[in-house]
């Protein structure tokens, strides 16, 4: 949805109307249909969305480690840096991938090698994005990234098991920051994680961003998480995104009606409530998405218009975009 | 009027081969009827543990459980299942807990079968009525789990818990696999059915924000141990013991306006297993002295709100 | 109570009550390549049931002049070393052969059954005590076990196939077992525990089912072994006795002409090959129809 300004550059991240799809048993699965978002060095945007939404696809189609059989990047464009990753070759690939960007896993039980110590897990990473006539000794730079990520360096020789949850994804973290990417894709963080634990972690990797003015896409269904760590949002709808803005104009005046919705879902921390307002419905079947806006059978201001064609992005503020042509009706109607 | 549920000095360890692992260690509450018993924590802290010793999935190592005033701790035959029927269980994960080869109604009617009270027609009718109850299209009859989205699924288990027309449930962590939208569904179909047949809950969870959005009181569990219990209100408005404190200020806000002053924890739970006798958030607590390395005990602040914290006048 | 909408619209169940045994059959018969392993099966089991009837010649009937005859018109798979008809024999042989196989097979899944799932459910003690009296029968090598139950219960179908079915009842009760564990900690086994299911019932109705595919799997392979181990045992004179055919012994028999008349090695090694290729479409159609999951 970014617009695209000719007097300045390109956006440091410039996704362009990516589409994804699954083929699976002559299904069609439309994963995500003409997303388009941008991010800046230093800068962290939020994707937010339902399972299944899409935002782990996104992530892959950036990296380009979709599965081979059956997903299908069938348009758009990725540019980081002013380079199309989605027109690289392969080899070209490889040495971005955990070098210029490198991704977070939700899950950190499944992400590390059982049977490699942690350090040698990091320092591999390292050695494998060494460039010739590097001097960098691959375990010092381990240790370091151990240490920097608050785990004693004397661990190094430690396997996975020995460490817990938090530990882990903080292991996690070492090797995607070990060769200080330019690009972070962090999945669902903290989502496998306690909540003092996952505290610990959005402040380390909150640190670690701004030390290493790091971009990041962060990818969560947690609306507080959001709050704390990013600076813009999208809000993404069965592969569609809705909203789009500065954290502060989605949190303080959200637009679309799905993400009215999703707060309102949301128990609330300081009231008093004794029913929440949960969103009718189910998420559609990615196979068979309805005509027009794909979230109309579980919107409460739907009209017939909505049903009709595909929706425009409609401008309500400065850098705000909202996917619904009843924004006015909506507007009025929530006061 | 007695209460539902009550515990005393309940106790489950389980062995290890390191020694004693301490899952639920001398927990003491009770529950009356129609209200709901929050019990909050971290993984490992025991508090699913604990759900289970109390419905007996589970052996209790030491302590009582009372059901309606009558001791079952040690109950087991006919008596046992009698008293099974009375207390149930939700489930965490909606895709493990029901049986992928059995059909909705057949998972349903399970427990009107094995019960033997009823005839074939009468388990045809009452299944009928608890999926209308719980809102399962009366078409899924005969569908499989796996063409069930989670919501729905979770909607068969609380079916299958009320079959019986249990007193108590046990929900452990019954929306936490949910997403945001079908997660306040799920909440609000407990809370109608407590209403309607008032029931009475022990919700296991571990978002504050579930919790205090359904709970009457709140229990705060550290390492098997209950550490602070009082009032839902109370425990969000004026919480006395330093790792519910933590606990809350952990919690990312909404409210990008008022960012939540968080301390930081440091360090991660210590292990459960062969635990030292005093206090045993001593290890990450900012205001730990020497005194907490005496065992704890609980005291009642002020009426109905507990807490084992022998520091909390210095802390507060 | 807001209202669930039916957004992906599970597929419908027009269907009245239709049993289980009928939703697997409905499955298994949409399965083409399951209905060509029943049907060849079938054929197989007819063949060799009416070869008295259907075989050219008697399967004894020596012809020494006639020996190593190659396949024509009036011998159609030629003639063994002693100018015996191979088709005539093949034919009697698939009553031995599909019989044991078969049976011995099935014997021992279900006492492997019965065995590893008490061994998996009940775990501890009860676990420690089965699993080490199977390592015992394990630890003697399969093929002197069979000869030792042979020799004692002396030579005949029936204790042929006891002798075949003792030895892989280990085998398969560890597989059970082992999928009985990892089956046991989900959580639907301690939902039916708190709705007062009995462990027969847990056992019987809610974790074996989901136990079997694997064993299904490998029961069919396990078929084929044990076609080709009791021509072991008639080799050495405690399967089935000469001159009586059977197609593992056919195969060893030959194996010594193997350069000269490849044709007494062919015939009886296609019959094995074909059994057990339709045996593992049928195998596999089966646990593909018995997953509820797999439906379309």
């Amino acid at each position: 949805m970014a617009e695209k300004n000719p007097n300045t550059d390109r956006p440091f991240l410039d996704i362009k109307d990516l589409v994804v799809e699954y083929v699976s048993d002559g299904e069609t699965v439309h994963a995500v249909n003409g997303v388009s978002l941008h991010l800046e060095r230093g800068k962290t945007l939020g994707l937010v969305g339902e399972t299944g939404a899409g935002k782990t696809t996104i992530a892959k189609s950036i990296l380009r480690i979709l599965p081979d059989v059956g997903a299908k990047i069938c348009g758009g464009e990725v540019h980081l840096d002013g380079e199309n990753l989605l027109e690289l070759p392969e080899v070209e690939m490889r040495k971005i991938r955990g070098n210029k960007i490198s991704m977070i896993f939700q899950d950190p039980m499944t992400a590390l090698n059982p049977v490699q110590t942690v350090g040698d897990q990091i320092a591999e990473v390292v050695r494998l994005h060494l460039e010739h006539g590097d001097r960098t000794d691959p375990v010092e730079r381990a240790k370091e990234m151990l240490e920097i990520v608050g785990i004693p360096a004397e661990r190094f020789s430690e396997y996975p098991h020995q460490f817990s949850g938090g530990m882990k994804q903080r292991v996690v973290i070492a090797i995607a920051l070990a060769c200080n990417p330019d690009l972070l894709l962090a999945d669902e963080p903290t989502t496998a994680l306690d909540v003092t634990i996952q505290a610990q972690v959005l402040d380390l990797i909150a640190d670690l961003r701004n030390k290493y003015n790091t971009a990041m896409l962060l990818i969560t269904h947690d609306m507080g998480v959001v709050a704390q760590v990013c600076d813009d949002v999208a809000v993404i709808y069965a592969g569609n995104i809705v909203e789009y803005g500065t954290k502060r104009q989605v949190f303080k005046h959200p637009t679309h009606p799905y993400t009215i919705g999703l707060f309102g879902a949301i128990p609330d921390m300081n009231e008093d409530e004794e029913w929440l307002h949960p969103i009718d419905g189910l998420p559609p079947d990615p196979t068979n998405l309805p005509q027009g806006c794909a979230f109309s059978p579980r919107c409460p201001y739907a009209t017939d218009e909505c049903r009709k064609e595909a929706i425009k992005v409609y401008r309500t503020a400065d850098g705000h975009d909202c996917r619904c042509c009843r924004i006015e009706a909506i507007a009025k109607k929530e006061g | 009027m007695e209460p539902v549920i009550r515990v005393e000095n309940l106790k489950k360890y389980f062995a290890t081969p390191g020694g004693a692992l301490h899952a639920v260690d001398d927990v003491t509450f009770s529950i009356e009827a129609g209200k709901t018993l929050g019990v909050v924590g971290e993984s490992g802290c025991g508090k699913s543990t604990l759900g289970r010793t109390i419905i007996h999935l589970h052996e209790s190592t030491d302590g009582k459980i009372f059901l309606e005033g009558k001791d079952i701790t040690k109950l087991k035959g006919r008596e046992l299942r009698a008293a099974r029927e009375k207390m149930q269980i939700i489930f965490q994960d909606p895709y493990s807990s029901i049986d992928p080869r059995k059909t909705i109604s057949s998972t349903v009617m399970e427990p009107l079968k094995v019960s033997g009270r009823y005839n074939r027609r009468e388990i045809a009718e009452k299944t009928a009525e608890l999926m209308g109850l719980v809102g399962i299209d009366e078409r899924l009859r005969l569908a499989y789990p796996h063409e069930l989205d989670g919501g729905r699924r979770q909607r068969v288990g609380i079916a299958r818990a009320l079959a019986l027309d249990p007193k108590f449930i046990v929900c452990d962590e019954p929306v936490s696999a949910l997403d945001v939208s079908i997660q306040a569904q799920v909440l609000n179909l407990l809370k109608k059915l407590q209403q309607d047949k008032g029931l009475t809950y022990m919700f296991v969870t571990h978002d504050m924000s579930v919790v205090r959005h359904i709970s009457d009181d709140i229990c705060v569990m550290y390492l098997g141990q209950v550490v602070e219990k009082c009032p839902s209100k109370e425990l969000f408005a004026m919480p006395l013991h330093p790792y519910t404190k933590a606990l809350l200020s952990a919690i990312p806000s909404t409210d990008i306006d008022n960012p939540t002053k968080r301390e930081i924890l440091k360090g991660e739970l210590t292990s459960p297993i062969n635990p030292k006798p005093g206090c045993r958030f001593a290890a990450r607590c900012p205001f730990a002295t020497e005194a907490c390395e005496q065992p704890q005990v609980q005291e009642e602040v002020s009426p109905g709100h507990f807490v084992r914290c022998c520091r909390i006048r210095e802390v507060n | 109570m807001p209202e669930t909408k039916t957004a992906p619209a599970p597929q419908q169940h027009k269907a009245k009550k239709k049993s289980e045994f009928m939703r697997v059959m409905r499955q298994l018969s949409k399965n083409k390549l399951a209905m060509i392993g029943i049907a060849v099966l079938i054929i197989e089991i007819l063949l060799a049931a009416l070869a008295p009837w259907i075989a050219p010649y008697e399967y004894d009937k020596m012809d020494i002049p006639n020996a190593f005859a190659t396949p024509s018109a009036e011998h159609l798979f030629g003639t063994d070393d002693m100018g015996r008809d191979i088709f005539s024999r093949v034919l009697y042989g698939g009553r031995y052969s599909i019989s044991t196989g078969i049976l011995a097979v099935l014997i021992s899944t279900v006492l492997g059954i019965c065995v590893g799932s008490v061994a998996g459910y009940f775990g501890g003690q009860v676990d420690n005590i089965i699993m080490r009296l199977l390592d015992i029968i394990q630890a003697i090598p399969g093929m002197l076990l069979m000869i030792v139950i042979a020799s004692v219960l002396g030579p005949g179908f029936i204790n042929t196939v006891i002798a075949l079915s003792v030895g892989s009842i280990p085998a398969s009760a560890r597989m059970l077992r082992a999928q009985m564990l990892k089956e046991r900690e989900n959580e639907y086994i301690e939902a039916s525990q708190s709705i007062n299911c009995s462990k027969f019932r847990i056992i019987f109705s809610h974790l074996l089912p989901n136990c079997m595919s694997p064993m299904i799997v490998s029961s069919t392979m396990g078929v084929a072994q044990t076609i080709t181990t009791a021509a072991g045992l008639s080799f050495i004179g405690l399967g089935v006795q000469p001159p009586t055919p059977e197609w593992g012994a056919m195969l060893s028999a030959a194996r010594q002409f193997m350069r000269q008349a490849p044709h007494l090695i062919i015939f009886p090694g296609l019959a094995i090959a074909l059994t057990v290729l339709v045996l593992n479409f049928v195998g596999d159609g089966l646990r593909d129809a018995l997953d509820p999951k797999l439906k379309n």
